[in-house]
């Protein structure tokens, strides 16, 4: 599927010449009527896709068969040159990602290793869907748990979809919005104003093009804000912040499948996710005392590296909450070590936590989302599956 | 001045009025259409694109020279794909490790397409004796196959005088949506199955274009039956891999019957093992024929098989044609394609007489789809009346390059267009095809962009009529006042060709 910015060539020959206009035609609402979150309270869903590699980025540094088993790739420990931030309990952050350690260093984020969502297959597809819809299987719902977390609240926030595609963890009932930025230079006012007229006895049109005129005077041009993932990061962050904004907001970051390379591609897109991570924050102001983000891959990798110097599919990883709503500095869950026999299938971080106890740990102490919905319409039959106590203020 | 019923044939039955066209159609419009049937063959042969078998081939010719490159730059050995003097076992063995090596393609495709080295890789494609390609290179070619065909297909639907056919076209290949981001085997191979499975049979019969689609390789690479095995065949007794329902499942559910047909999960799993060995030519199995359909008895499920309370003897390939036979045969599967004919070329609301009526053509025709197609233009509700229907994002753009004839613009402009508005063809990211209805295409961030391209392309247009005359001529009578009265006051040319396309008389049909 095509995700991310479109690059555009329509005029690179210089055949179709474009008029540059004012009007912010770039933003899209379907319905602009948007609540004020729970409590004013925002929500941000960041989704690597692609199985982020959690060992080489939250660094159990202190197990040597970290290193043994990875003699070409690992992350050497603090202190080392190259080595890892250090942050607590014997782990340490990559060094791609200092933004993100000084957040969990100033008690604003904190990371839960060995976690996964109820799927141990390793297809990226079906763990992207298992972990988007909210179920233990991969077609157990076709609409995702943030938008079934919108209807579970008597007052819809709202959310936003950060991209060209809405992503399944928001699909649904529940109204939502989407914005993706774009490279087509805008329209005239006059254009516009003429367009709208056009459409006098087409309701449906109408609304439409209206919605987008009126969110492009809600949040200004957003494609202004840098570009790649630092740019979808910065226009959730002046979404969610703007008067009259959404109280949720979910984007995707792509390419963390790294069979091959690991060290370099990594680490390149760890200094994209670190300054997006940055620019969020700035983006949401003083919203960000209000807002946690949560932030999850599809599964983790297998702890030892393969023959081209990459990782190969595994099976529990690492997730992360931020935010100024969030009592971080800590490492939450358990982890259960890299023992052989502690492994899952003798190969990967056996998944000891279940995602599920983050998301329902946020959504009830952050959203107020009430524990019943939570185990029944939000996350089906998951009653069994509780909510991890004490994430956010 | 064009009649209602010329307008008719040209927006709602076909992709949009050309300048001058519907005078042509004006005289009988059902007889224009009805032409388009019979008369006209719009296969694309003339236009050198690849074939299947080449664009497999030239994907595992990807797969061999980066193994290649990967040995060369590193102390392991890749095994090549070189399948001589081995056991089946050992080709198995090899055969697993080949299909885990394909990549996904996480990244948009736009991003990893260099319009620079397209040009450098058409022009060095001529000479043939060079060095050997690098894995770079073969990859940039199956891009550039990609990029071609997109842009040939719309090229012809944009100057075709039977833009009726096209739109069938484009509505078959939708049913049978295959997408070419599934991963790097699908960048070259999935859309060669409209050109070669769906044209030659858009006026066939509907069994025809099944076995054709269902044989595909786009098809059985994009739903992974090429890779499925019956648990109690040969191949299912080694290590690696096992059934895959994928593609059975959607043969019931959205290329047959239809959701709630009278299939059973049961069902799905038997008619799964009946078409276990359905796969191609590759390097490991079958390399005389390299990239062609092959059955492939070592995969194959033996026994027979009982699909919907009949049984299928196990007589290898002809298990699953009888069963697909069955399929077509099944009154859901005429009520289904009926539906789905109705509501894409009337409106979201179509009448039941209507798709009474195309079920029962279907039904008795047994699926003769040029017998269909008729029905469709003789059926009185689908003339007269409101153009309701919202045109979807790429029905937009070829509606736009038909009314303006855009013939000349580079095939990296047009994919470009497509991306711009979301929604670039073969890429659905369903095997459910593209959403028909208005929800789903009247959103803002739509309609916006079409504004936005309208404009641009509202820049490029000189030497034609002044836009309010230019759009009499495209809708004719339908051309409301309001929308003319507008066309006449806008404030530059450019202006007033940019508003044509986005007045409600473009945007439906």
């Amino acid at each position: 599927m095509i995700t991310g910015i479109p690059k555009l060539c329509l005029n690179r020959r210089g055949v179709l010449k474009g008029a540059a206009g004012i009007v912010g035609l770039s933003a899209s609402g379907a319905n602009l009527a948007f609540a004020a979150g729970p409590a004013g309270r925002k929500l941000v869903v960041i989704l690597l896709r692609g199985a982020m590699d959690g060992l080489n980025v939250v660094v159990p540094y202190y197990e040597n068969r970290y290193y043994a088993k990875r003699p070409n790739i690992a992350i050497l420990p603090p202190g080392e040159p190259g080595g890892a931030i250090p942050l607590t309990d014997g782990f340490g952050l990559h060094p791609s990602l200092p933004g993100l350690a000084a957040m969990f260093n100033k008690g604003e984020a904190l990371f839960m290793h060995a976690a996964s969502a109820p799927y141990n297959e390793r297809s990226h597809f079906d763990g992207q869907d298992v972990l988007e819809n909210g179920t233990n299987s991969p077609l157990g719902t076709l609409d995702g748990w943030l938008n079934r977390s919108l209807t579970a609240l008597n007052l819809s926030p709202g959310a936003v979809g950060i991209g060209q595609t809405v992503p399944l963890v928001l699909k649904g009932a529940a109204n939502i919005t989407t914005w993706a930025p774009s490279k087509l230079p805008q329209a005239d006012p006059e254009t516009v104003d003429e367009t709208l007229d056009l459409y006098s006895n087409d309701p449906v049109l109408k609304a439409a093009l209206q919605g987008a005129v009126d969110v492009g005077a809600l949040i200004g041009d957003l494609n202004q804000l840098g570009s790649g993932f630092e740019q979808l990061a910065r226009a959730a962050g002046k979404l969610l912040s703007a008067d009259g904004g959404p109280g949720a907001a979910a984007l995707s970051f792509n390419g963390w499948d790294t069979h091959a390379d690991e060290t370099s591609v990594l680490s390149s897109n760890l200094v994209n996710l670190n300054a997006a991570l940055l620019g969020l924050r700035e983006e949401l102001g003083s919203q960000w005392a209000n807002t946690a983000v949560i932030m999850v891959t599809e599964f983790g990798r297998t702890l030892a590296e393969n023959g081209t110097k990459g990782t190969d599919h595994g099976v529990g990883g690492a997730s992360f909450l931020m935010g100024g709503a969030v009592k971080g500095g800590r490492m939450v869950g358990s982890w259960p070590g890299l023992a052989p026999v502690n492994l899952y299938q003798g190969r990967d971080v056996y998944p000891a936590n279940d995602l599920r106890t983050l998301f329902k740990g946020v959504l009830r102490d952050h959203w107020g989302v009430d524990l019943s919905a939570l185990n029944t319409s939000v996350f089906p039959g998951s009653a069994g599956v509780g909510a991890t106590e004490n994430l956010v203020y | 001045m064009a009649n209602i019923d010329a307008l008719t044939a040209a927006h709602r039955f076909g992709l949009g009025a050309r300048l001058g066209e519907l005078v042509t159609i004006a005289p009988d419009p059902a007889t224009w259409l009805n032409a388009q049937l019979t008369d006209v063959s719009s296969n694309l042969d003339n236009f050198n694109l690849l074939s299947s078998v080449e664009a497999v081939t030239l994907f595992f010719d990807f797969q061999s020279a980066k193994r290649a490159e990967l040995n060369a730059s590193t102390s392991l050995s890749f095994a090549t794909a070189s399948s001589t003097k081995k056991t089946d076992r050992e080709r198995f063995v090899q055969f697993v490790r080949d299909i885990n090596d394909i990549k996904r393609t996480e990244q948009m495709v736009i991003h990893s397409f260099d319009s620079k080295a397209v040009v450098a890789s058409a022009a060095s494609s001529t000479s043939k004796a060079q060095a050997v390609k690098t894995s770079k290179e073969i990859l940039q070619e199956m891009y550039n196959a990609l990029l071609q065909d997109v842009s040939v297909r719309t090229l012809h639907a944009t100057v075709t005088p039977a833009s009726f056919r096209e739109r069938l076209v484009r509505f078959w290949s939708d049913h049978f949506s295959v997408d070419f981001n599934k991963n790097q085997l699908t960048i070259p191979t999935a859309i060669t199955m409209e050109r070669e499975a769906i044209r030659p049979h858009v006026t066939g019969k509907f069994y025809d274009m099944l076995v054709a689609v269902e044989s595909h390789q786009a098809m059985l690479i994009y739903l992974d039956n090429w890779t499925s095995v019956g648990p109690n065949s040969w191949a299912g007794q080694q290590y690696g891999l096992g059934l895959n329902e994928n593609l059975a499942r959607e043969t019931l559910e959205l290329h047959t019957l239809g959701v709630g047909g009278g299939y059973s999960q049961e069902d799905i799993i038997e008619y799964a093992k009946a078409i276990t060995g359905w796969t191609m030519g590759n390097p490991n199995f079958n390399e005389d024929v390299l990239g062609a359909f092959v059955y492939q008895p070592l995969f194959h499920e033996p026994g027979t098989r009982t699909i919907m309370g009949k049984s299928y003897p196990d007589t290898g390939l002809d298990q699953a044609l009888s069963a697909l036979q069955d399929f077509v045969r099944h009154p859901s599967t005429a009520k289904h394609i009926a539906r789905k004919l109705a509501y894409h070329f009337h409106s979201d609301a179509p009448p039941q007489s209507l798709i009474d009526q195309l079920a029962q053509v279907f039904t008795d025709t047994d699926g003769d789809l040029l017998q269909v197609s008729l029905a469709l233009v003789s059926a009185p509700e689908m003339w007269g009346g409101q153009f309701l229907k919202l045109r979807n994002s790429e029905e937009f753009i070829l509606a736009a390059f038909r009314a303006f004839d855009l013939k000349d613009l580079t095939a990296e402009q047009i994919f470009n267009a497509f991306q711009l508005m979301g929604q670039v063809p073969f890429t659905a990211g369903s095997p459910a095809g593209w959403p028909d209805d208005e929800a789903s295409w009247a959103s803002s961030s739509t309609i916006a962009g079409r504004l936005n391209l309208s404009v641009l392309i509202g820049n490029l247009i000189e030497n034609v009529p002044l836009p309010p005359d230019y759009a009499s001529d495209l809708f004719g009578t339908n051309l409301s006042d309001n929308s003319f009265q507008i066309l006449s006051g806008a404030f530059t040319k450019a202006q007033g060709y940019a508003l044509m396309l986005m007045t409600p008389e473009l945007q439906r049909r």
